[in-house]
């Protein structure tokens, strides 16, 4: 796995050393955009419409747009400068698991002890693991601080970020959700039932991305089936043109001593395969 | 194959441009010297050394298609253009080849020419004691061209041709007396080489970074007592951003605590020291008083072994 980053996490004193890893990862098929006409996949530029020209990422800075057509900017150390130590992952609180709810939870990494971190690693999940409860920390991870949970996933600390509560939308805002429910009692009953006889203890393995799975057939069918295309040729830059342009260059510097003298392949234009060199230059 | 590989002749560099008309120029066309070898009934293409790239160039190995010969040795330079000109990075990525899995879509990718300048054998006799004049005749009668393979030509005014080299940004020229016998393992002044720039083999003892990806090479060369001298550091040249995060690899893998230059080199503050294993191909105008190459441009890594990187490495 590849290090995202390296920092230590620390509560009270206590201060273990950790490198991070993504737990998870995305593994929805990507697709190119391909121009239709000639398969070429499209290429993006950054372009200044007032200026007329594509831009560098040197020349681009953020701008915040605090009224239509305004803007304050900021270069990206001026942003990096205001992100916390980013080396860090502060543990604030300690809480049971089921206080938090699930919609809060983001993205989950890894966390192994680095180089010299092993003891206090060892002792951190021991502590996490007898007490069952998680820690919420403080992290920056790239600039951008989050609120984080560690627990503890087998014999690994994990950190899941989470989010801040005004970045999670109230269900008020829910649009048709009844005030009064008034739910029928046999109904109620028939239902429950129903959700009884479906229950089964949680099994990941057997849920797959059909959709996927589709996808990923088509494209070996498409294969297959030759229904391929193909990014066209650049169209190369060619050795008879550079050759062609010496012979101009040359002609240019001495008109006078032009075409050849001692009838050596030289000075004579490269020929293609057509029109066989030996036919015409022999001296 | 009963063809074995020998050691091509190389020209000697001069800075004078010989005069008289038994003297014509050539090209120096910028890429890497192969030697065919087809026997009649196998094709095998060794470089100057003597390493096998057959695999590399399987464009090649149908000789039939553009020789008359029942069998034939070929002397010329492997291109591949970049922009419109030769480049050796270019052609490096199909000369660096080691997987046969990988060849046939480079052969796509970076399509190469053959740049073919002399024959050392044909239709069973070695034809190399035969003057220049008549091998290049012989050349013309069996070789065929086309996009893909082409005849290095002739130039009666080598000044002419310098400048013209110059002014279209190629590596210079090779003159060469009309009259010269071809020596196998040679290197004589009957072939004179001049080039608009220097190149060299340079060992990387150390790089700089940023943001996390090496952005420059710190070279060295070796001095008579093997002490590693720093001539100078070398950015982006032709190395792609892909080129600069392997790099970055090898340099972690060869990272090391210890400054490998005898000297101390102007950037060691930011500079992070590497064992002396990674050679490169260095492009450079001249040397400065105080012992640094001017203007270097990275040109490839290439598959040297450290030891080559010395002064007295001919240029």
């Amino acid at each position: 796995m590849h290090t995202l980053w390296k920092g230590a996490i620390s509560f009270g004193l206590v201060h273990v050393p950790v490198k991070m890893f993504a737990a998870t990862e995305d593994k929805d098929i990507s697709m190119k955009y391909i121009h239709k006409v000639c398969g070429t996949p499209i290429s993006y530029v950054r372009r200044c419409n007032h200026c007329e020209e594509d831009v560098e990422w040197e020349q681009i800075a953020r701008g915040y747009e605090y009224e239509p057509g305004k803007f304050v900017l900021f270069e990206k150390e001026e942003l990096d400068a205001l992100s916390e130590s980013s080396k860090e992952i502060k543990i604030l609180d300690f809480v049971d698991l089921n206080e938090i709810d699930p919609i809060y939870f983001q993205k989950t990494y890894y966390l192994s002890p680095a180089d010299t971190g092993a003891n206090a690693y060892s002792l951190l999940l021991e502590a996490l693991r007898q007490t069952g409860k998680i820690g919420i920390a403080k992290v920056s991870i790239r600039s951008k601080s989050s609120l984080a949970a560690i627990r503890v996933i087998q014999d690994c600390i994990a950190m899941e970020t989470i989010f801040y509560p005004d970045e999670i939308r109230p269900v008020r805002q829910v649009p048709n959700l009844p005030d009064n429910p008034a739910v029928n009692e046999k109904e109620l009953t028939m239902a429950k039932m129903l959700i009884e006889q479906l229950s089964v203890p949680f099994e990941p393995e057997k849920y797959k991305d059909d959709y996927r799975e589709n996808v990923m057939e088509m494209i070996q069918q498409k294969i297959a089936g030759e229904e391929i295309r193909v990014v066209p040729e650049q169209p190369k830059a060619n050795v008879i043109d550079l050759m062609a342009a010496l012979q101009a260059s040359l002609e240019a510097v001495k008109p006078s001593k032009v075409p050849a003298e001692r009838g050596q392949p030289a000075d004579a234009k490269p020929k293609t395969q057509k029109k066989p060199k030996a036919k015409e230059t022999v001296s | 194959m009963p063809l074995d590989p020998v050691i091509p002749f190389e020209p000697v560099s001069t800075e004078q441009i010989p005069e008289g008309d038994r003297w014509i120029a050539q090209v120096k066309w910028d890429g890497v010297r192969i030697l065919t070898y087809s026997d009649g009934n196998e094709v095998r293409l060794f470089n100057r050394k003597r390493h096998e790239r057959t695999m590399q160039y399987p464009e090649l190995s149908d000789v039939a298609r553009y020789c008359r010969a029942k069998s034939v040795i070929l002397d010329g330079e492997m291109i591949a253009l970049s922009d419109g000109k030769p480049s050796f990075h270019e052609v490096m990525k199909r000369d660096s080849l080691r997987k046969p899995q990988t060849v046939a879509a480079m052969v796509r990718h970076v399509p190469v020419t053959y740049m073919i300048f002399d024959m050392l054998y044909l239709d069973g006799r070695w034809v190399t004691g035969l003057p220049l004049e008549e091998r290049q005749r012989l050349l013309r009668e069996t070789v065929v061209q086309d996009e893909r393979i082409q005849l290095v030509q002739n130039v009666s005014d080598p000044a002419a041709l310098f400048a013209v080299t110059h002014a279209h940004d190629l590596e210079g020229i090779v003159c060469k007396h009309l009259d010269s016998l071809y020596a196998i393992g040679g290197k004589d002044p009957r072939w004179r080489k001049k080039k608009h720039f220097k190149d060299l083999l340079a060992v990387v003892g150390g790089v700089t970074l940023r943001h996390g990806t090496v952005n420059a090479l710190l070279l060295g060369l070796y001095d008579e007592n093997g002490d590693l001298i720093y001539i100078g550091h070398a950015g982006a040249g032709k190395l792609t951003v892909a080129d600069w995060r392997a790099v970055t690899e090898r340099a972690a893998a060869l990272a090391t605590g210890q400054r490998p230059f005898r000297n101390r080199p102007g950037r060691d503050k930011d500079a992070i020291w590497v064992k002396p294993e990674l050679t490169v191909k260095v492009r450079f105008m001249g040397w400065t008083p105080d012992g640094s190459i001017r203007q270097p441009t990275i040109q490839g890594f290439v598959d040297a072994p450290d030891a080559a990187c010395t002064f007295g490495q001919t240029p």
